[in-house]
């Protein structure tokens, strides 16, 4: 199954809408609930910005997880090649081969990377990788009330993903980090 | 969210390294400089290499989440990775350490006869070059490891790999210098060790200076540079790390042995103590310099790791 999503050169990226996000912490859940995590592992996790004074006060929520980068820092940094980027765009950690240095964490500009305390590896958001491949989507996305993100493949033409960039304005996470994270963000 | 990932068992490591590598790197340059005048410096730094990076590198394989797979770093080169490139540097370079203390160990220590050849080896002009570039590779690399990640604010400033090594020498002669003054050895006459203990000092001076300027040059760039820079200075001059910045780093470390360099420079040193308080001050101040040493880089470790940028 692995094979055939490289093969077809998918590119996944998410589009998330904060506007739209009302803090349930669904997704935060369901990510724990997708990857057994222990309750205080979590892979995405609702950033909360306020801004302003009365009446110009403003509020808005980030929702963050791995923002599986095109030049991702953690897999640079890397000493045994345990973190690894996907031809299709997914980040991923080879718990096998990982020592547990936890460089890659510090090397994270978006602390999203957790330590498995029990098994000493380190690991993170897949994308939900095991559902990507069966062609569902990411349990964060499946489970939000809002329809805050999209998932979808930039490499196919008809994919609704597109219809978001080209409609709204998008920016990714600490931009000036020159990550290029596969995650782009509405926010309002 | 953010936690200490890297804790002082980290420091020590970086702090242990820095201390054998500038031993050698004293050694090797009193070597090279001295021509044999300075033979117990050589002989006091080859003493002191092999230890702390030994003690240090042992403490970092028990920071691994799994230690038992620290051998992983040994069967892989990672091009891109600092940590790798330096899992590397650091094991030619505890190596070279060890050939270079090893035809100074007692006759009946030599259980694995090879001093003769050890001895040939670290003797060759050749070999002492690429030992001195280890050992700057050594202590270069413990700050390229934290400098390189754009994470960081604090650590992605130019000048850390530079404090790194100016601080790894002034931390060496300290070790060297307690060495001097505790093992003072049978064959040492007075003469030259007064004169080791001078080039000692002035050898001290020559890179405290640029050590205190570069970590000055540090704080001034992350102040202007403002942002994210600054708000991680911020911690060190006035929030949770100031006590431990501005009394040790910089007071401990920096100001009091300036001011001993300069008094033992200036000659006026010595006519009213005795021999005793002479080696108490000597003793205390070298002393100094490795907690001023090892509190650098703890504060720097922990600062850089609890500030970064703010997402928004």
């Amino acid at each position: 199954m692995a094979e055939d999503t490289v093969k077809k050169l998918q590119k996944w990226v998410m589009v998330i809408d904060s506007t739209k996000c009302v803090q349930c912490h669904a997704c935060t859940l369901a990510c724990q609930n997708q990857n057994s995590l222990e309750p205080k592992e979590f892979f995405n996790r609702l950033e909360e910005r306020e801004s302003g004074t009365f009446p110009a006060y403003r509020r808005k929520i980030i929702p963050v997880q791995c923002q599986h980068c095109d030049e991702p820092p953690c897999v640079t940094v890397c000493p045994v090649g345990a973190s690894y980027k996907r031809k299709d765009g997914v980040v991923m950690v080879n718990f096998e081969t990982c020592i547990g240095c936890k460089y890659c964490i510090l090397a994270c500009p978006y602390s999203v990377r957790v330590v498995n305390e029990a098994e000493g590896y380190v690991h993170k958001c897949t994308f939900c990788i095991e559902f990507v491949e069966q062609g569902q989507k990411p349990a964060c996305q499946t489970t939000c009330p809002m329809g805050v993100r999209t998932f979808g493949d930039l490499n196919d033409p008809n994919d609704p993903v597109h219809a978001i960039l080209a409609a709204k304005r998008t920016v990714r996470l600490l931009a000036e980090m020159k990550t290029l994270p596969s995650i782009y963000y509405v926010m309002g | 969210m953010t936690r200490i990932f890297w804790d002082y068992t980290v420091a020590f490591y970086l702090f242990s390294a820095g201390v054998s590598a500038g031993a050698l790197i004293v050694a090797i340059v009193a070597d090279l400089i001295g021509k044999g005048r300075y033979a117990h410096i050589v002989r006091m730094g080859a003493w002191v290499a092999p230890v702390p990076v030994t003690l240090g590198t042992l403490a970092l394989v028990f920071d691994l989440e799994r230690p038992y797979y620290f051998w992983r770093l040994m069967i892989s080169l990672e091009p891109t990775s600092v940590m790798s490139i330096g899992a590397w540097i650091l094991l030619f370079f505890t190596f070279a350490s060890v050939i270079f203390v090893y035809p100074y160990l007692p006759e009946r220590y030599d259980i694995l006869k090879i001093r003769q050849k050890t001895s040939q080896i670290s003797s060759t002009k050749a070999f002492r070059i690429i030992s001195l570039i280890l050992a700057m590779s050594t202590a270069l690399y413990t700050g390229v490891l934290l400098n390189l990640l754009v994470a960081r604010p604090l650590w992605n400033t130019p000048l850390l790999p530079l404090i790194f090594l100016f601080s790894a020498i002034i931390d060496g002669i300290a070790a060297i210098l307690i060495m001097l003054y505790v093992i003072r050895h049978k064959s040492l006459g007075q003469d030259e060790f007064m004169s080791s203990r001078k080039f000692l000092e002035r050898f001290d001076l020559l890179f405290l200076v640029p050590f205190i300027v570069s970590v000055a040059g540090m704080m001034a760039w992350l102040y202007l540079s403002g942002g994210h820079g600054a708000k991680a200075l911020s911690i060190i001059t006035g929030g949770s790390f100031a006590i431990t910045f501005w009394l040790g780093v910089v007071i401990i470390g920096m100001l009091v042995p300036l001011a001993y360099d300069l008094r033992m420079m200036s000659g006026r040193h010595g006519q009213e103590e005795t021999e005793g308080n002479k080696r108490l001050i000597a003793l205390s101040v070298a002393s100094s310099v490795l907690i001023g040493g090892f509190l650098l880089r703890y504060v720097l470790l922990y600062a850089g790791q609890l500030t970064g940028p703010i997402i928004n």
